[in-house]
């Protein structure tokens, strides 16, 4: 078994620091600008963060992953070609990219560029990674968050990259790169603005008998009573009705989390080359925390021990944790 | 300058019987003048071989009221089946394929064919890399702003490619791994017994204020009301 890298997210220059000095075998992180998917209002990186982010982890032995993985509306292109050659100016480790047309643009003029396929590419199957692969010098994939464990052993055998796969952190239903629902709701494209479910669009309504409604734009995604822990209204883990049933029910799923800690060895002898800790959005102390936790499991499980990490569900959302598809065909 | 723009009918996104499909093809090559026809599967690789039998004798009878028929692939393809049933279908030489996700691309470099709406093509650096692959005709995604259309409408005419945006009917909004139809019964992907077959026009989300808010079809969901004026 090969010691896979631990891939920690970087959402601040703080929490790259963090990140690496709790055990980061590399960190990803973008652009304070529409070629991030991670585009929050307060995070990211200016150019010259960036550039004093990739010193400080090369001199701490840590790799910096950028993420360009959004997809450049036509005509608008400049801005996706900027953060292409920054990133490569500034040496970072490897360029996360989505679209086809970044690949290309990375790839024809920066050949020896490291290129990792975005998750947002929504490759998931082994043809769909080695067109990637073929075309790009594609070096690894990051797999969407539906596939068995078994299925993603079976694609590692079939390609000639490497996979690097979720472990930890917010687990989004739809298929990444290929949902237009925050679009649908709030007029803000998850793939060209870089958002899902934005925080400018979510309103808390609170009724006489203290039942909190949560909207997303106008539409109502959930409603609390009183004592009930809200969650954050993201479209797809609210409550909904249906014809047929009374109740309203999570109609694509529960607000969860997901949590790999039981399958990382399963994941380690599957072929799985880096393990991604999902947080980018993360205050620096649950960065730490979780950082710390799965470096302390990875070297654990190397070294032939069963490391405790029950500490982790104190993490997740709501405190509700899965497995998700890596767990088993039951899930989809 | 004006240009003669064509009248296509995209795929059926929802679960028919198969004899339902053939009729309804039947009767748009006896009644309706198209340009093109869509057909093929392109969400469920599940509900896919019911109506494969029927492909033949239907584009046999659209060909022949003089509409072109293109087979479009499925938008996610992820297990076995989903594979073997796009592999199968880009090894025919004889159809014209639109592609709707990477692992089509990959069984058609080199050759001419179309791009779906469910492949991400928004911007000019995507489509010339497409159009250099072999695609000559692709669907834009629904979301793309005008601006960025007109930019890509530049781009084709130069790389010789013909364009097609959706104008009417339900726009697809997003597709996962997971069944959601299935879920509504309290059933997985697995052991589905294809329940969405009970609603041929999806199954209408509403939220809790009774909005209408989404309609689920098998794992994709879709605006849940045809956009105005047509509703």
């Amino acid at each position: 078994m090969i010691q896979p890298e631990l891939v920690c997210p970087a959402g601040t220059p703080a929490s790259l620091r963090t990140a690496v000095d709790a055990g980061a075998d590399a960190v990803y992180c973008g652009f304070q600008n529409a070629t991030n998917a991670r585009n929050f209002s307060g995070l990211n990186f200016t150019t010259t963060e960036m550039r004093g982010g990739v010193d400080y982890a090369h001199d701490k032995g840590a790799k910096v992953l950028l993420a360009i993985n959004t997809f450049p509306p036509g005509g608008k292109t400049d801005l996706w070609k900027i953060a292409v050659d920054d990133g490569v100016r500034f040496g970072v480790d490897a360029l996360i990219v989505a679209d086809i047309g970044v690949a290309e643009y990375a790839s024809h003029n920066h050949p020896d560029q490291r290129l990792h396929l975005s998750v947002q590419a929504g490759a998931s199957s082994a043809e769909a990674i080695q067109y990637y692969c073929d075309s790009f010098n594609i070096k690894r994939v990051v797999l969407p968050r539906i596939l068995t464990v078994k299925e993603i052993k079976a694609i590692h055998d079939e390609i000639p990259c490497e996979i690097e796969a979720f472990i930890f952190g917010n687990i989004g239903m739809m298929a990444e790169g290929r949902c237009s629902l925050t679009n649908y709701i709030t007029g803000v494209s998850t793939n060209m603005d870089d958002v899902c479910s934005p925080a400018s669009h979510v309103k808390y309504e609170e009724d006489k008998a203290r039942n909190l409604t949560t909207k997303l734009g106008d539409f109502t995604v959930d409603c609390f009573n009183c004592g009930e822990n809200a969650g954050y209204p993201t479209v797809c883990k609210g409550r909904y009705l249906v014809d047929h049933r009374e109740e309203p029910y999570y109609a694509f799923e529960e607000p969860v989390s997901l949590n790999l800690t039981s399958l990382l060895p399963d994941l380690m002898q599957a072929g799985v080359t880096a393990l991604k800790i999902e947080g980018r959005q993360r205050s620096r102390a649950y960065v730490r925390a979780v950082v710390s936790a799965f470096r302390k499991a990875v070297d654990g499980y190397m070294a032939g021990e069963n490391p405790e990490l029950s500490g982790l569900l104190a993490l997740t959302e709501g405190h509700r944790e899965t497995s998700g598809a890596f767990g088993g065909k039951r899930w989809r | 300058m004006s240009y003669s723009s064509k009248l296509t009918i995209g795929p059926i996104l929802f679960h028919w019987p198969a004899e339902q499909k053939r009729d309804f093809y039947f009767r748009i090559a006896d009644e309706v003048q198209v340009d093109t026809v869509y057909i093929g599967e392109v969400i469920c690789g599940k509900r896919a071989p019911y109506f494969e039998q029927h492909y033949e004798e239907v584009a046999e009878r659209l060909s022949a009221a003089g509409i072109d028929v293109v087979y479009s692939t499925l938008s996610e393809v992820m297990i076995r089946n989903d594979r073997q049933i796009v592999a199968k279908m880009c090894a025919d030489e004889s159809i014209e394929i639109e592609a709707n996700d990477a692992s089509a691309l990959q069984h058609l470099v080199g050759k001419k064919h179309s791009i779906g709406p469910f492949l991400n093509v928004y911007n000019e650096w995507t489509m010339s890399h497409l159009a250099h692959n072999g695609a000559t005709h692709i669907t834009l995604p629904p979301e793309l702003p005008g601006e960025a259309m007109d930019t890509l409408g530049d781009k084709s005419k130069e790389l010789g490619v013909t364009l097609e945006v959706q104008v009417y009917g339900r726009i697809p909004l997003a597709l996962s791994a997971r069944c959601y139809h299935a879920r509504a019964h309290d059933r997985v992907k697995d052991n589905c017994q294809f329940v969405c077959e009970e609603d041929p026009d999806g199954l209408n989300l509403s939220t809790l204020a009774g909005e209408p808010f989404l309609t689920v079809n098998g794992h994709s969901d879709l605006i849940p009301y045809l956009p105005e004026p047509y509703a």
